[in-house]
């Protein structure tokens, strides 16, 4: 009983200067805000974030790109593994994807998706289609960017990106497979495939 | 009798159609165009400091929102060296001068051309997923899986698009050979010694042979339309 009152009492001590007691300042119209102020707040991922938060749906599909002219892809399967020339690079394991050592890389949380360091990646929000060369695309969600820009794959497997200020376009990659079964876990993995590689 | 069957029994024209003419000459046109200048949406391997933070290729140039092909449709500045060949660094700050830049990827260069010349064409940048809406659309032929046509005429979009290349260009016919007028990425053009960071356009024109047996050729589409 005393371990929760205390994890309940940690979980409410203000951060960002604010004082004890104080009311939580109401959620900002902008979607950027309340992912940038969670980034001050939580350290990095942790299993336990991966565990409580909504399981990531899985569908076999194939998350394929273009450096230059050097065609790249990441395979999903059933079971959770995701591959890279046969390689496991990745395990998508309840909210979390997972790097081979099974330290979190991305999690979604409601509708933010973090990635290392609990940095904010994004907020998924609900957009039924996207105009692209003046036809209508049927996307579902968006993957938006603290940017603005956002992110969106279509139920054929092309991929859209689509800024603030300007038209979207078709990018150069597709995914392949049952796309609207695992929508949220394609657009990480591609978000994943595009992230710098370690040095 | 299936329509692919029928489509490949169909006689082909034996000269280009009005409207291939009309696209390999967007094309030509798009390779002398230097205003914007034309660049390989590469940010993160151009030698190029393409976000004017001062540094050539820096962090900011890396990771999803810098991904190849996502600089697409809008113009961006950036600074030039004196000498095409020559990066930014090379020169000191007093000598460098700031252009307008469109960024873009191989597939572009067939897609806008054949807009420019008003013919229906696939908008995806995915090379697969093009020619296989290519083959859906009236008034174009597609050849893949082995099959190729008896000649390329000017015009025809060619693509690799196998295990290790993806690239596509669009053919000049020639009377002693082909060409492929096409836009190389950054680690492609500095194989061949053609890099220039500071150029004002990325496109290149190669003998056919050389594109076919540095990449392989999987895709012919030929518009035979009106």
């Amino acid at each position: 009983m005393l371990l929760l009152a205390f994890a309940t009492c940690r979980q409410n001590v203000p951060t960002s200067g604010q004082a004890p007691g104080r009311a939580s300042p109401a959620p900002a119209a902008d979607v950027r805000a309340p992912a940038a102020a969670t980034q001050a707040a939580r350290g990095p991922l942790t299993a336990e974030s991966c565990r409580v938060a909504t399981a990531l749906p899985l569908a076999p599909f194939v998350v394929a790109w273009q450096e230059e002219d050097r065609p790249r892809n990441l395979s999903l399967a059933a079971d959770g593994s995701v591959r890279q020339r046969n390689r496991l690079v990745a395990r998508v394991s309840g909210g979390c994807i997972l790097d081979p050592s099974g330290k979190p890389v991305s999690l979604v949380e409601g509708d933010t998706a973090f990635g290392p360091g609990h940095a904010p990646i994004g907020t998924f929000r609900k957009q039924p289609e996207l105009r692209v060369d003046d036809e209508a695309v049927r996307v579902a969600e968006v993957l938006a960017s603290p940017d603005g820009t956002g992110t969106a794959v279509a139920d054929n497997g092309s991929v859209y990106l689509a800024p603030p200020d300007a038209a979207p376009f078709s990018l150069p990659g597709e995914i392949k497979g049952q796309v609207a079964r695992g929508r949220r876990t394609a657009l990480l993995l591609w978000e994943l495939g595009h992230r710098p590689a370690p040095r | 009798m299936s329509v692919a069957a029928h489509k490949s029994e169909t006689p082909l024209p034996d000269a280009p159609s009005a409207g291939a003419l009309a696209a390999l000459a967007a094309a030509k046109a798009m390779m002398g165009q230097s205003t914007p200048a034309i660049w390989f949406d590469s940010w993160s391997n151009d030698r190029r400091d393409n976000d004017l933070d001062g540094m050539i290729d820096g962090p900011s140039e890396t990771g999803p929102s810098s991904a190849d092909g996502a600089h697409y449709g809008r113009t961006y500045k950036a600074r030039v060296a004196p000498i095409g060949f020559a990066s930014i660094d090379t020169f000191p700050d007093g000598m460098l001068r700031t252009i307008n830049v469109t960024y873009k990827v191989c597939i572009d260069i067939p897609i806008e051309s054949y807009k420019a010349a008003h013919i229906p064409v696939s908008h995806s940048r995915w090379i697969p997923t093009f020619f296989n809406e290519l083959k859906h659309k009236k008034g174009w032929r597609v050849w893949d899986h082995g099959r190729r046509p008896p000649s390329l005429m000017d015009g025809d979009v060619v693509a690799a698009s196998n295990a290790q290349h993806q690239h596509a260009g669009i053919v000049a016919a020639g009377m002693a050979y082909d060409s492929v007028i096409n836009l190389p990425g950054p680690s492609a053009a500095r194989r061949y010694g053609m890099f220039r960071p500071s150029g004002l356009n990325d496109m290149v024109s190669v003998p056919r042979m050389l594109f076919e047996a540095v990449l392989h050729i999987d895709f012919f589409a030929r518009w035979l339309g009106q």
